[in-house]
């Protein structure tokens, strides 16, 4: 359990600058995803927190104290990579005791630590199994075993799902923060996938191009996004410009500067005549909902519809009104 | 691909036969010939050949080379380890150069690599004078000869083998793994004691194997370097020179035993050691962070090392500009001149060597071409009956020693049999090219059938479900595609030939003299300038044959 603290952290490889200057505060405890598409910055911040990398400026704090200097060997954080890592030529059990040996813990007490975590991760009777021999899902709770067992401060994740099918990454997802629930670690999670951030974390951070978007609670990021990117990332949001608020769906008091966010479930559909008209250009039926593309303005708007909602159904290449729900009122930062 | 395609054609049948001819008549009959002659030798059967063995001289042999291959092992391994570790785990200036400069000894034929030494750091070598002449000492301080001397030209021509090997375990293996090593509490000697080297045992095993057994078949470092140390080839030699062919079969049958089975114990080690866990991990140069003073004293001591690996090179083609007779008692050469090379266009006598070689190289490798395509073909396409054992026949010839190799063709051959056509083969012009593709044809088998492997049956299928014959697929879609790998096979066996020198020494007559045995006649001689001028030509010639395949082979992939 222990806090982890950024300041003024940066990192730049040669003349590229993969992060700027950014701080972060994550409590005990929680579990904190850093969220973006590949190439933001998030895996370079996940090593430097780890001591695999070093920042090129600023302080890492963990409970409190500077580390920046210290080794990964001595910054006591566990961390489960997203190929996993494992050591081929060993077990299962010496996977997971390597980091008891390295501390020189007494053999019987290795055992009953790796047999518990172990126990806890579902993977008892693998014991004595080569790690080559086991499945994708097997390997990866291996990983994490092993990274939780030496009982770290922090636990890091590396995108630890992206190897996984889509079935697997459910259940696994689910496993990982039952996991951490049980042990109370502070957890730090790396993904560009942010249904799997939503679904797990306390908090997110948002990061493009080696920028901090913005920081908050799932529910916060979804429904109260600052900018542009974060609204479409997270919630797929339409964004619309002043004039066409003005103009097509009598939204007033926007400046140049800013976006009306509207989520796809935000939008209604109806075959009325109306000002706001588009064409369907696709559609698929996913189950709960009906999702809709619609050319709008030279604009491709994505609109989800209940699919048990009977009041409107538009087929493929026909006309189509668009009109807002009365309450949205999401201005968001042009970027 | 469909069962119906692999089932045996008339065509595939003649083909078959002309293998099946090829795996009988000139690798196993030739084996035959050896195993006869050292029990049936002198008429009537008798072991005493073998009882031979365990006479001090022969048994001072078989320790010798046993004992010096093992050194040659660990030399090698030290230095083409820490070059492969150097080359991935840390940044310098002129790195990509540097790199290249590795790999010299693998451009450099077997013969001229000890020649090369042999200016350097041999009785009056020219390192060994200056060293004398700074230190004051004595210059036999500073030759080599005899089991270091050995032992150092074969760390010399085989280090890469650990370079490469080491290199590519390298840039396969996970650098995750290092890094959850070093988090999990672990110090940077127990991450490369611990998960480093284990991760390393199947490249660090290949290439001890492969060194080994080079090392055993060694002939031209022991020949012209080793002094009085007495080998298990030169014996062999020796026995053939002196006319005791039956205790020349019998030597040989012991060195082809040892080497043999070091050669399956690499296959099954390789076919049953990899690890399986393939994760598609890169490694980081801060995966195994060094401090500032490591890293000048490694990088230094590699920029050391690799400039004095460079040496015999430019040595020899100094040397090979040397006045005739102008060079004695000088620590170097005085007057240069490019007459070496004139004489060649102007002395017939001196251009016939190099014709000769050429000329074998290309009957060699139009053949192994021929048989070799056909052979991984029919073992990669077909369904018969032994189609495993014809590999491992085919492939034996990795595993033999050139000597061993000629010692059963000159057995074989001497006499007319149904596999040379009712004639004899020895002293003729053929007898050599001979040699040169059986030696060599596992090379071109080997890149054929990594060929054949990376191309997934589903083209095959697909070619098949789009009406295509099984001519017109093999022709169309096969051909174009196995070309790069059919070439470089080819052009390595070329180079391989034309510059071969341990079996030639034992199989070629007057009229067919090549440019190896030539270059050892101009040393004896001590014509020096045409003999390096001779190794330069070999040189060349891999140079411009390497060039040319990296060139063709990026072409190939850019289409």
């Amino acid at each position: 359990m222990a806090t982890v603290n950024l300041q003024n952290i940066s990192k730049t490889f040669g003349e590229v600058r993969a992060l700027s200057p950014l701080d972060l505060h994550v409590k005990e405890g929680e579990f904190f995803s850093l969220l973006g598409p590949s190439g933001c910055g998030k895996t370079t911040l996940l090593r430097i927190i780890s001591g695999l990398e070093s920042p090129s400026s600023g302080e890492v704090r963990i409970d409190g104290s500077n580390v920046t200097a210290l080794s990964p060997q001595r910054r006591n954080v566990g961390i489960v990579f997203q190929n996993y890592a494992l050591f081929p030529h060993m077990t299962v059990f010496q996977n997971v005791a390597y980091g008891l040996e390295v501390k020189k813990m007494p053999g019987s007490e290795i055992r009953r630590r790796v047999e518990d975590i172990l126990g806890k991760v579902h993977l008892l009777e693998k014991v004595n199994t080569p790690v080559p021999l086991l499945s994708g899902g097997e390997q990866q709770r291996v990983a994490v075993a092993r990274a939780v067992v030496v009982e770290p401060r922090i636990l890091l994740f590396d995108e630890p799902l992206s190897n996984l099918d889509h079935a697997l990454r459910i259940e696994t997802r689910a496993e990982i923060k039952r996991l951490q629930r049980e042990v109370g670690i502070t957890t730090i999670y790396v993904t560009h996938d942010q249904g799997e951030a939503l679904a797990l974390s306390d908090r997110i951070a948002i990061l493009s191009k080696g920028v901090v978007q913005q920081i908050g609670t799932p529910d916060e990021l979804y429904f109260h996004p600052h900018n542009a990117f974060t609204a479409s990332f997270i919630g797929h949001a339409n964004l619309f410009s002043a004039i066409a608020c003005r103009e097509y769906f009598g939204v007033q008091g926007l400046t140049e500067s800013e976006l009306l966010a509207v989520l796809p479930e935000e939008i209604i559909l109806s075959n009325n005549s109306g000002k706001a008209k588009g064409k369907i250009s696709n559609k698929e039926f996913s189950g709960s909902s009906v999702e809709y593309t619609i050319d709008f303005l030279g604009q491709s708007v994505k609109a989800h519809r209940p699919s048990s909602e009977k009041s409107f159904n538009g087929e493929i290449g026909s006309e189509v009104c668009l009109s807002l729900d009365a309450s949205v009122q999401r201005k968001v930062k042009y970027e | 691909m469909s069962s119906a395609s692999r089932r045996i054609t008339p065509i595939s049948g003649m083909m078959l036969f002309a293998v099946v001819f090829y795996a009988a008549g000139y690798i196993l009959f030739p084996m035959y010939a050896l195993v006869k002659e050292s029990l049936m030798g002198i008429g009537q059967l008798s072991f005493e050949p073998y009882r031979q063995f365990f006479r001090s001289s022969l048994l001072e042999a078989s320790i010798n080379s046993i004992s010096i291959s093992l050194l040659s092992v660990l030399g090698s391994a030290a230095v083409g380890t820490f070059f492969a570790y150097v080359f991935t785990f840390f940044e310098f200036p002129a790195k990509s150069f540097f790199s290249k400069l590795v790999l010299v000894p693998l451009a450099l034929p077997p013969l001229v690599g000890v020649i090369s030494f042999l200016f350097l750091v041999g009785e009056s070598g020219m390192l060994s004078r200056v060293l004398a002449l700074l230190s004051g000492a004595s210059p036999s301080l500073f030759t080599v000869n005899g089991w270091t001397g050995i032992v150092v030209v074969h760390v010399y021509s085989f280090y890469v083998y650990f370079y490469l090997f080491v290199s590519s375990g390298l840039s396969q293996l996970d650098g995750n793994a290092l890094d959850a090593s070093a988090s999990l509490g672990a110090t940077r000697a127990r991450t490369i004691l611990k998960i480093l080297l284990p991760m390393l045992t199947p490249s660090l095993v290949g290439a001890s194997l492969i060194t080994f057994m080079s090392s055993m078949a060694s002939f031209s470092a022991p020949f012209l370097f080793g002094g009085a140390t007495r080998y298990l080839t030169l014996e062999i030699y020796a026995a053939k020179l002196n006319g005791e062919s039956s205790s020349a079969a019998a030597l040989s049958i012991l060195l082809l035993t040892i080497s043999v089975c070091a050669l399956f114990f690499l296959r099954w080690w390789q076919a049953h050691k990899q690890y399986l866990l393939s994760s598609k991990g890169t490694i980081r140069v801060s995966a195994v962070p060094h401090g500032k003073l490591t890293r000048i004293l490694v990088i230094f001591s590699a920029f050391a090392l690799v400039s004095l690996f460079a040496l015999p090179i430019i040595t020899i083609v100094a040397i090979s500009f040397v006045k005739e007779g102008s060079w004695t008692y000088q620590i170097f050469p005085t007057s240069f001149t490019g007459k070496n090379y004139l004489h060649l266009f102007e002395e017939p006598r001196l251009l016939e060597p190099l014709l000769n070689s050429i000329c074998m190289a290309l009957v060699a490798t139009a053949g192994v071409v021929c048989l070799g395509v056909t052979a991984s073909y029919l073992i990669n396409r077909k369904h018969f009956p032994g189609r495993r054992l014809l590999e491992v026949i085919l492939s034996l010839p990795f595993g033999i020693p050139g000597t061993v190799i000629a010692v059963g063709l000159i057995l074989g051959f001497n006499r007319p049999s149904l596999f040379s056509f009712d004639s004899i083969l020895i002293g003729t012009f053929w007898i050599m090219p001979l040699a040169y593709a059986v030696r060599n044809l596992p090379l071109l088998y080997r890149s054929t059938t990594a060929g054949f492997e990376a191309i997934s049956p589903s083209v095959y299928e697909a070619a098949e479900t789009l009406g295509s014959s099984q001519v017109r697929t093999f022709r169309k879609v096969i051909v174009p595609l196995l070309l790069p790998s059919i070439v470089s096979g080819a052009l390595l066996v070329f180079i391989n030939s034309a510059g071969e020198f341990v079996s030639s020494i034992l199989l070629y007559s007057y009229s067919t003299k090549p440019i190896s045995v030539e270059i050892l006649s101009q040393l004896r001689l001590f014509d020096l300038g045409v003999a390096a001028m001779y190794s330069t030509l070999l040189m060349l010639m891999v140079l411009a044959v390497a060039a040319f395949s990296n060139r063709y082979s990026r072409a190939t992939i850019a289409t």
